[in-house]
C-alpha cells in the first residue's frame, strides 16, 4: 500500500522512539536506583540543551548464533553522536547501561571508533561516557578482533596530542576499557558508583570494591577530576572544556570575564608569612589572583604537595602549577613529579600558557621515596618543563631551593620569565652550610671557641649578604604582591604570540 | 722563542693538565676501583682516536680561596672519537680533580658536548663520576647566572635542558661510574640508557648525611642509591656492570646496535648466521600446557642471529624481557613476556620497562618483535589498589605501540589473555605482521566464565549444571578451537611451523624494510601517559 513521505516518516519516528528508551522502563528504573543518569540523560546534561545530534541508532548487533539474538539492543549498547558544549562542538559517546548491561561488542565498538575518527578529522573534541560491564562474551568469543577496544586505543593513540579527549566513568570500567580510558586526557571519576581496575577481581572481593573511585582519587592517581555525583561529574566536564582550545592549532580567543585586569589585591600583602617555616592557603593566593575566583583543579586529592589545574587571567586560559606549603611543607616528590609533567605537557600541546607558583624546599628525602624510583620519575618534571614552548612564567613566592628550580623552573629550562616577591629564598642551602663547607679548614684552624665563634659569625653575615645579592639577581622582577594580577595579566599578553623551534625528529624518549 | 720552542712550552702545561689533579688523586682513584676520566676515554674509543677538546679551560674566579687551588679543565675531560669507526662526542667528570665537583665552566662544557651532538647528529656517551655541586662555586659566580653563551639559559640549566631536547634526535648514554647526588644524577638519567656499576655508583636524590638530618633515619648509600637497587628494584639502570671496564665495553656494544641519530637506521652486519636457518629445537621448548613455564630466552637464542641477545634491564621485572639483537645482520628490538617468571604476567613495573624500550626503538628506527605468552594482568588488590596506579602504567604500552612508526611483527608462542593483548600489539593497533605457533591459545574471555554468562539460564535449570558445564566448555573449546579461531577471524596471519620463525622473521622484516612514514596528522608532540 503505497505511502506518503510522511507517514513513512512517522512510522521511523514510531521506531525511533521505542529504540531511544534503551534496554526499556525497567532497566532505566534500575539504573536510576543506582543514583545513576541513563546514557541519554547524560548526554543531554553534558551538552547545551536541543544541541545533541544522534547517529547510528539504528545499528543493530552482530549476529552471534546464540540465545541473545532474538532480542532487540537498541544501538547495540551506545550512543553516539555530536552536540555542542557552550556553543562549541564536541562529539560524544555513551554507553547504555539499560542495553545488555552496556557491554562491548563488535558493533558498539565500531559507533565508538566512528565518532573518533570523526572527531579527529573534524579537529574537535571528544568526551566519552564510560559505564560498561565489559566484553559481551557472546560476541567477544569469536568476533574478538572485528572492533574492540583495540581500535579504540588505535585512534585514542592517533588523537593525541590533537584533540582533547575526556572519559567520564560512571559505571563499571574494566579490563581493556580501563585501559582505553586511561589513555584519555582526563579521566573523571564518580564517588560510590564508578570503579575502574584492570585484571578480574580476585576472590573476597568485588568489582567495586577493588576499583573504588576514592581509592583511585586519593591513592593510585589514575584519575583527573573526582565528582560527587553524575550531575557534578557533567558540570565539571563543562567546565573544563571551557578552558581548553578544541584542537592543538587552535588558540582559543580571550574570554570576557567581567573581572578588572588592573584588579590590586590588599590581602596579599599579608597572606604569607614571613618565617618561611609557616604554611598559607596556596588556594587562597591562587583565588586573589585569577579572573572571578574561578580554578579547576586536576587530580586534587593526589599528590596534594603539588597543586595543578586551568585557570584564567584577564579571559586567557592558562594552566597553573603551584606548591602547596599546607602538605608536606611544599616538597616535591616523586607522585608530584608525575602530576606535574603530565600538566605541563597536556598545556603545551594545547597551547596553553604555564604559570608556576613557587614556595618549595626541593624534593622530599626520604627513603621510601628513592626506592621508589624518585630521580627516574623526578627527572620528568626537568624533561616537561625544557620541552615545554608555550609561554612560561614562574613567580617565586618564597621558598625556591634546590631540585625545587627544576619543577619551578624559571628561566632555568627554557621558560620566559622568573619574578618574585619580596620573600625570596634561593639557593642549595642556607649561608650557614656554605660556611661550613667553604671555610671548614679556617674555622677549624682557630683554636679558641670564642674567636672561632666570632669568626664564624663574621663569615655567615657575609656569605648572607652575598646571598641576597645573588638572589636579588637571579629574579627579573620583584613585585608587589597587590599587582600580581596586573603583572600577569599583561605579562601573558606580551608573550601571547611565542614561537619557538625544537629540533626535528619523531618523539623524544621522555622517562615514563 | 720560536714556534718550536712555544709549542715545546706548552706541550710541557699540557702534560700537567693532563695528569688532572695529580699522582696521588689518580692513585686514590684507582684504589676506588675507578678509572681517571682519560683513562675511561681511552677504553671507550677505538684506539687512538680519542681527541680531548678545551683542556685549557679553567675554573671562574669565586673570590674564595679555592681560587688559589690547581683545577685542571675544571674537572671535566670533553671530546670525541670513533666507536667501531662511528664519531661519537662524550664528557666524563674527572674526579681526581676536586671530586668532579659540578660548577660554571665543567657544566658549560659538558653542555657543549650535548648541544654538539644534537648539531652533528651523533651519539653522545657521558661519564658522571662527581661529588656534586662546587658550593664555592655556586656562591662565588653562582650558578644562577646566565655566564658564558645563552642569554636565557645559563650554562647550567643547559646541563638539564639539553637531555631533553637532544631526545629523540640522538642515542644519549650514560654511564652512572661514581656517586651522582641530586643535581648531578638528573642530567644523566634523562638519558635513552643507564649503565650503573657495583659497589661505585650511587644515585639518589639524597645522600645518607642529609637523610640522617632531616629524616633521622640511618640509611646506607647502596639501599638508597646504589647499582644493586636501580637495576633490580627502581628500574632506572638497564645495564648493571661489575666494573669500569665492564660498563665500557657494554656502552660500546651498545653502540653498534644504534644509529647515530633518528633519521639513520642502524649499522647493518654480516653476521655470519644464515638467514634460513630452522631451528628443530624450537618445537620442543613450549609445552603445548599452557601452565607449564619455559624460559623465552631459550626461543630468543635459537631465532637471532648467532644466538646473541643484548638484553636491557635484565634484573628489573624479569616477567618481560627486552633487549637488542640481530636478525640477518639487521638490528631489532625484542620484547617476550618470560613464562619462567611469575607466568610472564604483566603489571605495573613490565609496563614501564615495555613503554619505554618501545617508545626508543621507534625513536631511533629499529624494528620491533613481540614474542607473546602472557597471561595478562594477574587479579590481586597489590596490583590493582597500589600508589603507583596500574592503569596509568598498563596504558603506557598500548600506547607506545599505537604511536610507533617502525615495522612491528608480533609472534605468539602461547597464550594470550584479556588485555594482554592490547599490550602486546595487534594487527589494529599498526603492528604489520602476525604469526602464531601451534600452541597459540588467544582469548578475550575465558571459556568457562563466557558459558556461564550466555547460558546463564539453561545453567540454572540444568538437571546436573556441573556435568551441563563440562559438556558445554567441551562443545565450546573444540567450536572456538585455537589458534583456528584467530585464523579464522584474521587476528594472525598464518600458524606457522616453530621451526620456521627466524627465516619467516627474516623474511618479513625484508618486505618492511623499506616500510614508509604512516601519514599522520600535525601535533607539537604526542601525550603519553607519564
Amino acid at each position: 500500500m503505497a505511502q506518503t513521505m510522511a507517514q513513512k516518516f512517522q512510522e521511523l519516528k514510531e521506531i525511533e522512539k521505542r529504540l531511544k528508551q534503551g534496554g526499556g522502563i525497567a532497566e532505566i528504573e534500575k539504573q536510576h536506583s543506582k543514583g545513576k543518569l541513563t546514557a541519554r540523560e547524560r548526554v543531554e546534561k553534558l551538552l547545551d540543551p536541543g544541541s545533541f545530534q544522534e547517529l547510528d541508532l539504528w545499528c543493530s548487533s552482530l549476529e552471534t548464533g546464540f540465545p541473545i539474538d532474538a532480542e532487540e539492543h537498541p544501538g547495540d549498547g551506545v550512543i553516539v553522536g555530536y552536540g555542542e558544549v557552550n556553543s562549541r562542538t564536541v562529539f560524544v559517546w555513551s554507553q547504555d547501561a539499560t542495553v545488555l548491561r552496556g557491554t562491548i561488542a563488535t558493533v558498539h565498538t565500531r559507533k565508538i571508533v566512528m565518532v573518533m575518527e570523526k572527531a579527529l578529522q573534524a579537529r574537535v573534541p571528544i568526551v566519552g561516557i564510560i559505564d560498561s560491564e565489559g566484553l559481551r562474551a557472546e560476541d567477544s568469543i569469536q568476533y574478538s578482533r572485528f572492533f574492540s577496544p583495540e581500535a579504540m586505543c588505535y585512534f585514542q593513540v592517533m588523537s593525541s596530542g590533537i584533540i582533547p579527549q575526556i572519559a567520564l566513568v560512571m559505571g563499571p570500567c574494566t579490563g581493556e576499557m580501563a585501559l582505553s580510558a586511561s589513555l584519555a586526557n582526563f579521566v573523571f571519576l564518580v564517588r560510590g558508583t564508578s570503579y575502574m581496575h584492570v585484571a578480574t577481581s580476585p576472590a573476597g572481593i568485588t568489582s567495586e570494591e577493588l576499583g573504588e573511585a576514592w581509592m583511585h582519587a586519593k591513592t593510585t592517581g589514575c584519575y583527573d577530576v573526582f565528582a560527587e555525583d553524575d550531575e557534578d561529574c557533567l558540570q565539571k566536564c563543562r567546565e573544563l572544556l571551557s578552558f581548553l582550545p578544541s584542537n592543538s592549532k587552535e588558540i582559543l580567543p580571550l574570554l570576557d570575564t567581567m573581572d578588572d585586569p588592573n584588579r590590586r589585591e590588599e590581602e596579599l600583602l599579608d597572606l604569607v608569612p614571613v618565617d618561611s617555616s609557616k604554611p598559607y592557603s596556596m588556594y587562597k593566593l591562587i583565588s586573589l589572583i585569577v579572573d572571578n575566583e574561578q580554578f579547576l583543579e586536576i587530580r586534587r586529592y593526589w599528590a596534594r604537595n603539588l597543586i595543578v589545574g586551568f585557570t584564567r587571567l584577564g579571559g586567557r586560559t592558562v594552566g597553573i602549577l603551584a606548591n602547596n606549603p599546607q602538605d608536606k611543607g611544599g616538597c616535591m616528590n616523586l607522585d608530584a613529579a608525575d602530576k606535574l609533567a603530565r600538566h605541563v605537557r597536556f598545556c603545551d600541546a594545547f597551547n596553553i600558557p604555564l604559570l608556576w607558583i613557587a614556595d618549595t624546599p626541593a624534593f622530599l628525602p626520604a627513603v621510601d621515596e628513592e626506592t621508589r624510583g624518585l630521580i627516574r620519575h623526578g627527572c620528568k618534571v626537568i624533561f616537561a618543563n625544557s620541552e615545554a614552548t608555550v609561554p612560561q612564567i614562574t613567580i617565586a613566592i618564597r621558598k625556591l631551593y634546590g631540585g625545587g628550580g627544576l619543577a619551578m623552573p624559571g628561566m632555568m629550562l627554557g621558560g620566559d620569565m622568573l619574578v618574585s616577591w619580596p620573600l625570596l629564598e634561593r639557593g642549595l642551602m642556607g649561608p650557614e652550610g656554605a660556611v661550613s663547607i667553604i671555610y671548614r679548614k679556617e674555622l677549624s684552624s682557630i683554636k679558641d671557641d670564642t674567636a672561632r665563634a666570632e669568626q664564624e659569625r663574621k663569615r655567615v653575615k657575609e656569605m648572607a649578604d652575598r646571598l641576597d645579592l645573588l638572589q636579588r639577581e637571579s629574579s627579573q622582577e620583584f613585585l608587589d604582591p597587590r599587582d600580581t594580577r596586573p603583572f600577569l595579566i599583561k605579562a601573558f599578553k606580551a608573550l601571547a604570540n611565542k614561537q619557538q623551534e625544537l629540533p626535528q625528529r619523531r618523539h623524544e624518549n621522555i622517562r615514563l | 722563542m720560536d714556534m718550536q720552542q712555544k709549542l715545546q712550552e706548552l706541550n710541557e702545561k699540557r702534560k700537567v693538565l693532563e695528569q688532572g689533579g695529580g699522582a696521588k688523586e689518580i692513585e686514590r682513584q684507582h684504589s676506588m676501583t675507578k678509572l681517571t676520566a682519560w683513562e675511561r676515554m681511552e677504553l671507550l674509543f677505538d684506539s687512538g682516536t680519542f681527541r680531548e677538546l678545551n683542556i685549557w679551560s679553567v675554573p671562574l674566579k669565586t673570590s674564595f680561596d679555592i681560587d688559589d687551588r690547581n683545577l685542571p679543565r675544571d674537572a671535566v675531560v670533553i671530546g670525541y672519537g670513533e666507536v667501531h669507526g662511528r664519531p661519537v662526542l662524550s664528557y666524563g667528570h674527572d674526579f681526581t680533580a676536586l671530586a668532579g665537583t659540578q660548577a660554571v665552566v665543567q657544566n658549560s662544557k659538558v653542555a657543549k658536548i650535548m648541544q654538539r651532538a644534537v648539531v652533528e647528529g651523533i651519539p653522545f656517551v657521558g661519564m658522571a663520576d662527581s661529588g656534586g655541586v662546587r658550593i664555592h662555586d655556586m656562591f662565588g659566580r653562582s650558578g644562577f647566572r646566565p655566564l658564558i653563551r645563552g642569554c636565557t639559559i645559563a650554562e647550567a640549566g643547559h646541563l638539564m635542558y639539553s637531555p631533553p631536547i637532544a631526545s629523540g634526535v640522538v642515542p644519549q648514554i650514560s654511564l652512572m661510574i661514581g656517586p651522582c647526588y641530586a643535581g648531578s644524577a638528573y642530567s644523566p638519567i634523562m638519558a635513552d640508557f643507564v649503565i650503573m656499576c657495583k659497589g661505585t655508583s650511587y644515585m639518589s636524590v639524597a645522600s645518607p648525611p642529609l637523610l640522617k638530618a632531616v629524616t633521622s633515619v640511618d640509611a646506607t648509600q647502596e639501599e638508597i642509591g646504589g647499582a644493586w637497587l636501580h637495576a633490580t628494584t627502581t628500574g632506572s639502570c638497564d645495564f648493571f656492570v661489575e666494573s669500569d671496564e665492564e660498563a665500557i665495553a657494554r656502552c660500546r656494544e651498545l653502540l653498534s646496535f644504534l644509529p647515530s641519530n633518528w633519521k639513520e637506521k642502524p649499522p647493518r652486519v654480516d653476521t655470519g648466521d644464515d638467514p634460513n636457518r630452522r631451528e628443530e629445537k624450537l618445537l620442543h621448548i613450549v609445552s603445548l600446557d599452557a601452565s607449564l613455564p619455559y624460559d623465552v630466552h631459550d626461543v630468543i637464542s635459537q631465532v637471532v642471529d648467532n644466538g646473541h641477545f643484548f638484553e636491557l634491564q635484565s634484573l628489573f621485572a624479569p616477567n618481560l624481557v627486552i633487549g637488542l639483537s640481530r636478525l640477518a645482520g639487521q638490528v631489532v628490538g625484542i620484547v617476550a613476556n618470560n613464562p619462567a617468571v611469575a607466568a610472564g604476567s604483566l603489571d605495573v613495573n613490565t609496563s614501564d620497562k615495555e613503554a619505554r624500550f618501545i617508545r626508543c626503538c621507534d625513536a631511533f628506527n629499529i624494528p620491533l618483535i613481540f614474542l607473546v605468552d602472557t597471561p595478562g594482568f594477574l587479579p590481586g588488590k597489590e596490583q590493582e589498589q597500589s600508589r603507583e596506579g596500574l592503569e596509568r602504567h598498563a596504558a603506557k604500552p598500548v600506547f607506545a605501540i599505537c604511536e610507533s612508526t617502525v615495522p612491528k611483527i608480533v609472534v605468539y608462542l602461547r597464550k594470550c589473555y584479556g588485555a594482554g593483548r592490547l599490550v602486546m600489539g595487534t594487527e589494529r593497533m599498526g603492528v604489520d605482521a602476525v604469526y602464531a605457533w601451534p600452541s597459540a591459545e588467544l582469548r578475550v574471555v575465558d571459556i568457562e566464565a563466557a558459558i556461564k554468562e550466555i547460558h546463564r539460564k539453561d545453567l540454572t535449570s540444568a538437571e546436573n549444571p556441573e556435568q551441563w558445564l563440562a559438556e558445554k566448555v567441551k562443545e565450546f573449546s573444540e567450536r572456538f578451537a585455537e589458534p583456528d579461531l584467530s585464523g579464522a577471524i584474521q587476528t594472525v596471519e598464518d600458524i606457522i611451523d616453530p621451526q620456521e620463525t627466524r627465516p619467516l622473521l627474516i623474511k618479513t622484516l625484508k618486505r618492511l624494510s623499506g616500510k614508509l612514514e604512516p601519514a599522520r596528522p600535525w601535533r607539537k608532540h604526542s601525550l603519553v601517559p607519564l
